[in-house]
């Protein structure tokens, strides 16, 4: 049986595969970046472009995650290799206003950064 | 005698005003379930104990009895200006049956098939990118108010400061230029309520002097120790100008700044494009050696003016050719063009470079940080033009050379760096802002344009943060930008797009396009008229909206405390009516698509372990908001904590404020990457066979263009305009009857009004009802009203007035003229760069009745 890694698609990028999730035979998809250059080949630059910039950075209104972490915080990022039942998630992002998931520096406990100052209205 | 009336409830409720998009916090003065004051909250870092006219009277709009409280649907198939939908009620039940299978049926087939148009960002933001990115839609838009908004305004703010706001520092700065701008002085984003205090403080404690340049006499120019009337659309040729005297004239520029923090050492060869070694590095000029280098050589002292010969070709810094190409505008130009005077504008520009004091530093929390107390800050006045992103980029170059950008006394993005977060190192060594704030389109890295996948078409402005005026012509003719699908379901809320954007008749006609149109309301105004069902949406004092004083945007900049807040409900909605983002978390159940809303919510949001939705039951839509709270700030700050304490502040740091000296990474003075995209954006146009597309504008440096408005002016001799009220935001505002009042009390609120001597040159008076007609066959009629702080050239119509909702003329009063429609959509007044829409036109006005 062939090792394979699943891909699924979230947002509108789908409208670009057709699909929500699909699979490939690792021996094509060694790591996160040769798996990307086969789908950029296989569905165009209308993909390419929602997804990288140019350079080759990622778009700011997407995410490449293996598992659940996302490729800025894998240690050696589209250098990740891809193992038996690896799930990568690429997700394009509709973005009306943002979403805060920053870190608002509000730390309890040991390592605290920050006071929170509360003051009641 | 009656007897006393006994009162249970008698409490001050915060909460976060929404009758504009500044997000002051308010007390709520609630007795028995009834609100009857609204205060400003003494306790907010944002404004304060203060509010405006609107904060007030949104008590009006709350109790307005014209509110939809029951779902309608459209019974007259037939649709228009003016034509009545014949709504009938409908049950909850049967609307939410209606809408659910028609989502079911586009997610199921093409999602692209949905849009959804908005300018809810305070409480759509979020959780509606959550939902729409579920959904699979690309297109979802921020309505018209992006048509003259910050079209060319983000981009400049992205690739300067690396956020999506910028402000002065009225903390620190002592020379203030306002150009189409009511900062801090009038609403919108522009926080009257915190800024308007600083200011005074700045006049009084340093003796800050404020000039703004704007064809009317605004409420800002009105406080402004200078107020400069200039030919409208011509901007652009008075900050070259300005830059000129600066660089040419005075020799006033920070070189250290430029150096360090721009690509102003950066060598141009003759293509326009940077020099690069071997490897691809981009080359600067050592002094030391005499050599060529990669810019971020060790130890490089880097030339920013001279002529170099590299590989036989001659080449300059970046700054070197800004400095030269500036010189195309000396004063008495820029005088022909914008009917300044030379000697103002070279008084002015002086003024300007003396009061920065480069070279001078700040001790601030101990730390000695440069100061630069000039600044020069704009907003749409000057970009909604036919070349608006060169109208951007030309003001920014003024607060670029003096050195006054993140630094004490100048120019501020509104929040670059924070605990977690801060711009970092792109290609060439350029900013690229954190994606933790980055959204809507941002310039850098480069975007590639493409054939369009979206509804705005948005692919072919890569440099734009969105490309809304495209939506119509896209609605009307999808194959033409290569689309192979077409819009099937609208999803509208608080966007009358039909009046805030140009051209109703051709607005109504591209909506005509979409067969099926769902309305969350709570009036109904020109735009839900063209709904096919009504759902009833809460008034924004019935809401629960996540963190409206949004970290990119609506909170102050500079040295004081970040905050976080919530909008939350101070009374109950009317029985039926529920808050619109809560019915589409709702729906999302309907059409089975709640696994997929919950695990992008808990991605797009990085919801922490265990606040995570659990994609196996469904959660209310307080219960999502609870988790996102509790994910950021920790398991005790969940809603209710926010609903008692209301906000949330954490210090600070200095570098968080002031980031510019700071950050590694540089920004530009030269666009040599938008420069570039021309030539794609060209080849992709010219594929989609768009031969007329205009890339020119694609350039590494500013340069002033004429708008259609400004010559061959003919019989149409007056340039019309139109002019912000303190006391209005978008249509919406008039649905609280106080401000129509205020409105109706106030003598050119409804009229179009002129300066006296242009009138006496054409014979008309005071109270005259006119004709204002432009050459596209559009035409207004209003009243006269005579006023001297008018541009001569210029004919200035205040607001948004004109409606015709059938409902809004039982209570708006003397409609008044409805700026919008004098401009004709025609893809011709885009900027092609930015995608502003120019918001001047000529126009010649005639007498039909004696006053
Ligand atoms: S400035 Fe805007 S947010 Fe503040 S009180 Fe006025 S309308 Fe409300």
């Amino acid at each position: 049986m062939k090792a394979t890694v699943t891909v699924c698609y979230t947002g509108a990028i789908r409208t670009y595969t057709g699909k929500r999730s699909e699979s490939f035979d690792l021996q094509e998809a060694g790591n996160l970046r040769a798996l990307m250059a086969l789908l950029v080949a296989r569905y165009g630059k209308g993909f390419e472009s929602r997804v990288f910039v140019e350079g080759g950075g990622l778009n700011n209104l997407a995410r490449v995650l293996v598992g659940e972490v996302e490729v800025p915080e894998l240690p050696v990022g589209m250098d990740t290799a891809l193992e038996p039942g690896s799930v990568v998630t690429i997700i394009t992002i509709t973005a009306l206003a943002g979403g805060e998931n920053l870190d608002p520096g509000v730390h309890e406990g040991p390592g605290q950064r920050h006071g929170i100052r509360v003051d009641q209205s | 005698m009656a007897t006393p009336k006994t009162v249970h409830e008698d409490v001050w409720k915060p909460s976060v005003c929404y009758m504009c998009y500044n997000a002051c916090n308010i007390l709520a003065h609630v007795i028995d379930g009834v609100v009857v004051k609204i205060e400003g909250n003494p306790n907010s870092p944002h404004n304060g104990s203060r509010v405006c006219a609107k904060g007030n009277a949104a008590i009006m709009g709350l109790y307005n009895p014209y509110r939809v409280t029951k779902p309608l649907k459209r019974t007259n198939p037939e649709k228009g200006i003016g034509v009545d939908p014949k709504w009938e009620v409908i049950s909850w039940e049967e609307a939410r049956a209606v809408v659910a299978s028609k989502l079911k049926e586009i997610r199921d087939t093409d999602a692209r098939k949905l849009y959804v148009l908005t300018f809810d960002m305070q409480g759509f933001g979020t959780p509606g990118n959550v939902w729409a990115t579920a959904f699979g839609t690309p297109n979802v838009s921020t309505g018209p108010s992006g048509y003259f908004c910050g079209n060319a305004l983000h981009p400049v703010s992205w690739s300067v400061h690396g956020t999506f706001f910028q402000e002065p520092d009225y903390d620190y700065t002592k020379y203030c230029i306002l150009f189409g701008s009511q900062h801090g002085l009038a609403a919108f984003t522009k926080n009257p309520g915190g800024l308007a205090p600083k200011m005074a403080e700045a006049r009084v404690k340093r003796g800050m002097k404020l000039v703004v340049v704007d064809p009317y006499c605004n409420n800002a120019a009105s406080k402004a120790n200078e107020w400069i009337p200039i030919r409208p659309g011509t901007d652009t040729a008075l900050a070259l100008a300005m830059v000129n005297v600066l660089l040419n004239e005075e020799g006033i520029y920070d070189r250290e700044f430029l150096t360090r923090y721009t690509n102003g050492p950066y060598l141009i060869g003759p293509d326009g494009c940077y020099v690069r070694d071997a490897e691809g590095r981009v080359l600067v000029w050592d002094m030391a050696s005499g050599t060529p280098r990669p810019f971020d050589a060790e130890g490089v002292q880097p030339a920013i003016d001279g002529t170099f010969e590299v590989g036989g070709a001659e080449v300059h810094p970046a700054f070197h050719l800004v400095k030269e190409h500036v010189k195309k505008y000396p004063v008495e130009r820029a005088e022909e063009i914008t009917t300044v005077p030379a000697a103002t504008i070279r008084r002015i520009a002086q003024e300007f470079g003396q009061a920065a004091s480069i070279g001078s530093t700040i001790t601030l929390h101990g730390k000695v940080l440069p100061y630069r107390p000039a600044v020069v800050d704009w907003s749409k006045g000057a970009i909604a033009h036919q070349h608006g992103m060169h109208a951007g980029w030309a003001i920014q170059l003024l607060n670029t050379v003096i050195g006054a950008v993140d630094v004490p006394g100048g120019h501020l993005g509104v929040s670059a760096k924070g605990p977690d977060w801060e711009p970092t190192e792109g290609p060439d060594g350029m900013l690229v802002p954190s994606q933790r704030i980055a959204f809507l389109g941002i310039p850098y890295p480069p975007q590639k344009p493409v054939a369009p996948n979206t509804v705005e078409a948005a692919e072919l402005f890569p440099f734009a943060s969105y490309a809304m005026p495209m939506l119509p012509d896209v609605l009307m003719n999808p194959e033409k930008y290569g689309l192979d699908y077409r819009i099937e379901m609208m999803i509208q809320s608080r966007s009358n797009y039909l009046m805030t954007s140009v051209d109703p008749e051709a607005v109504t006609e591209a909506f005509k396009q979409i067969p099926f149109i769902v309305s969350f309301a709570v009036n109904i105004d020109e735009t839900v008229e063209m709904a096919d069902i009504v759902l009833p949406d809460t008034h924004v004092l019935e809401r629960l909206d996540a963190l409206p004083n949004r970290i990119y945007g609506w909170i102050l900049p500079g040295d004081s405390d970040w905050y976080w807040t919530v909008r939350a409900p101070v009374v109950d909605p009317p029985p039926g009516v529920r808050p619109w983002v809560e019915v589409l978390y709702d729906l999302a159940e309907d059409i089975g698509m709640l696994d997929d809303l919950y695990s992008t919510f808990n991605r797009n949001l990085k919801i922490k372990d265990p606040f995570k939705l659990d994609p196996g039951r469904q959660h209310s839509y307080e219960e999502t908001v609870d988790a996102y709270f509790k994910s950021l700030f920790g398991a005790e700050h969940g809603v209710e904590w926010f609903k008692q304490n209301f906000i949330l502040k954490t210090p600070r740091k200095l570098e968080e404020a002031y980031p510019r000296p700071f950050l590694k990474p540089r920004f530009p003075i030269y666009l040599e990457h938008f420069q570039r995209q021309g030539p794609q954006v060209a080849a992709v146009t010219a594929q989609l066979g768009l031969e007329d597309w205009d890339v020119s504008d694609y350039q590494a440096l500013p340069d002033w263009r004429p708008c259609s408005s400004y010559s061959d002016r003919g019989e149409f001799d007056l340039i019309a305009i139109n002019c912000k009220q303190a006391f209005h935001s978008f249509s919406y505002t008039v649905d609280a009857v106080w401000l129509n009042e205020l409105t109706d009390n106030y003598p050119d609120a409804k009229a179009v009004v002129m300066n006296p001597d242009t009138a006496a040159r054409k014979g008309l008076r005071q109270g005259d009802m006119v004709s204002v007609r432009t050459p596209d066959g559009k035409e207004v009629r209003a009243v006269l009203s005579l006023f001297e702080g008018v541009h001569p050239e210029v004919l200035a119509i205040p607001g948004v007035h004109g409606h015709w909702a059938r409902d809004r003329k039982k209570y708006v009063g003397n409609p008044g003229p409805h700026f919008n429609s004098l401009l004709a959509y025609d893809l011709k007044y885009i900027d092609k760069a930015s995608s502003a829409f120019d918001a001047c036109v000529k126009v010649k006005v005639a007498r039909i009745q004696a006053g």
